[in-house]
């Protein structure tokens, strides 16, 4: 369980990026931190991480002070930043080097994921000499195979090819125990949005939703419409050949979310 | 649950200090055939043709340079954001980050760097052999109580820019020399006006006071007291550092 209260948080002394944000999640579930360029989303995922230091507030992640920076907390997070890096070692190296600080890691389960994403770990390749996409793959794998209770991944599928993006997603789903909790955020929101259990908008440091899908897409409903209806519409865009709307679900049964047109209402009311 | 030891653990510093040394593996073979080459063409260029040659100055001139060189580029990782991140999250304590660091740069050093030396004096040996010169052996360097006490200065300077290097996320050397110039002048000027103002009517104002014997600000005891300073002050910083 992650419990933040009252965090503020800033770069410079007279431009706050947090303000008394509070924030909650829940432990066993894929989280999707959603939120334009420039909205906090990277900031919040290093404050979890211990990377920052919170000007003022609570950040507790089950129990432990991030900043603190422990191996046990340690020991219980992988956060993969978007821009990442890999040392200059072999795929073996690597794994051999990194895997005994995570006291759950599963070098079978790690091997296995490197196969899905077909790497050739028979190679053994230098990390240092793949591609972004391929070192991403190890660093997933890596991460998914680490047993770690907390999983942090900031634009995960960006760099990864088509089919990989799918295997991503299985794999994820794999990983999930029932205690896992991940943190997703990204901007390619139709590569995860069928794994994503809860989602969480961040617009200009505020969370202005925090939900999860099922209660989303019970209470709204996403569709295509040729001709905009007069009445009930709670959102609207225009696109080819009629109009994605959001209005709401009254039938009582989930509805499919469009989590790309929900985010942009959400935006679009906090304007 | 907690359960481990979240300042030191032997196991922990042992992978610790074993991902360090792959990390710089390759870097630190390049450099022991480095300084060996440039040793030996520095040596035949000056002084592999006289009789006598002294080995101690090489050792310490050498000792000195690429000691601090290397202090002033560790905590590498630091130096991109990417890798700090990498390197920060590492389920290890900053204790024992710090303690791999000041192994690898301070102790490692000296024994790789000692190596680096013999290495050295073989290839010498067989160049002076060659030329029916003889050549004295290098271990009375090791045996004179000069080798302690210079280790125990290099472990100072290293110490100090240990401190740099934890500290400037870019050019952390240059940086640290700057930093160290403009302290020591400030020091040494401090000194030399304690200095005049004590023996104000016997003595005359001037550089020549900061070596002197009794006020020798570079060549004090004192400077050694603060190593562990500097190591505390090290720590805190890796501690305090954000990303």
């Amino acid at each position: 369980m992650i419990t933040i209260t009252n965090l503020d948080f800033s770069y410079r002394k007279n431009r706050k990026l947090f303000e008394k944000l509070s924030w909650k999640v829940a432990s066993g579930y894929v989280y999707g931190l959603l939120g334009k360029n420039g909205a906090g989303k990277t900031t919040l995922m290093k404050l979890i991480s211990g990377l920052l230091k919170p000007d003022s507030g609570m950040v507790d992640v089950n129990g432990y002070q991030p900043f603190g920076r422990t191996p046990d907390f340690l020991g219980r997070l992988i956060f993969i930043p978007e821009e990442f890096s890999v040392p200059s070692m072999r795929i073996e190296e690597f794994v051999k080097h990194y895997s005994p600080f995570y006291e759950h890691f599963d070098l079978d389960k790690f091997y296995r994921y490197l196969k899905e994403f077909e790497i050739d770990s028979d190679f053994n390749p230098l990390l240092s000499s793949l591609s972004y996409g391929q070192k991403k793959k190890v660093l997933i794998a890596f991460a998914f195979a680490s047993g770690t209770p907390l999983l942090i991944l900031d634009e995960p599928t960006n760099g990864l090819d088509i089919p990989s993006k799918a295997v991503f997603r299985r794999l994820c789903i794999d990983a999930l125990n029932g205690e896992r909790t991940f943190i997703i955020s990204t901007h390619q929101v139709k590569d995860v949005e069928r794994i994503l259990d809860r989602i969480t908008v961040l617009d200009r440091g505020r969370i202005i939703s925090n939900d999860s899908v099922e209660n989303i897409s019970t209470r709204y409903e996403c569709k295509f419409q040729e001709q905009l209806p007069q009445e009930g519409v709670l959102y609207y865009e225009k696109t080819l050949g009629g109009y994605k709307t959001i209005t709401l679900n009254t039938s009582g049964s989930q509805s499919a979310l469009d989590i790309e047109l929900y985010f942009n209402a959400m935006i679009k009311q906090n304007s | 649950m907690k359960h481990k030891n979240n300042f030191f653990d032997l196991s922990r510093v042992a992978f610790l200090f074993s991902l360090e040394l792959t990390k710089i593996k390759k870097y630190a073979l390049i450099t022991l055939g480095a300084t060996v080459g440039i040793m030996f063409l520095i040596s035949i260029m000056i002084v592999g043709l006289t009789p006598n040659i002294n080995f101690a100055s090489f050792y310490y001139v050498g000792l000195y340079i690429s000691g601090i060189l290397l202090a002033g580029t560790a905590f590498s990782d630091f130096r991109k954001k990417e890798t700090a991140i990498m390197y920060l999250t590492l389920p290890a304590s900053v204790f024992e980050k710090l303690l791999s660091q000041i192994f690898i740069v301070s102790f490692g050093f000296v024994i790789f760097y000692s190596l680096a030396f013999l290495l050295y004096w073989g290839t010498v040996y067989m160049w002076r052999s060659f030329l029916q010169l003889e050549t004295p052996l290098p271990f009375y360097i090791f045996e004179s109580n000069q080798f302690i006490h210079s280790l125990l200065y290099l472990w100072f300077w290293q110490s100090a820019f240990l401190v740099g290097s934890a500290t400037f996320n870019k050019a952390p050397l240059i940086k640290t020399m700057a930093v160290v110039f403009v302290v020591s002048a400030f020091l040494a000027v401090y000194v030399m006006f304690l200095f005049t103002k004590m023996v104000f009517d016997n003595m005359q104002w001037g550089p020549h006071m900061m070596f002197h014997s009794d006020v020798s600000l570079f060549d004090s005891d004192w400077l050694l007291l603060l190593i562990p300073v500097f190591w505390v002050v090290t720590y805190l910083k890796i501690k305090e550092k954000q990303v």
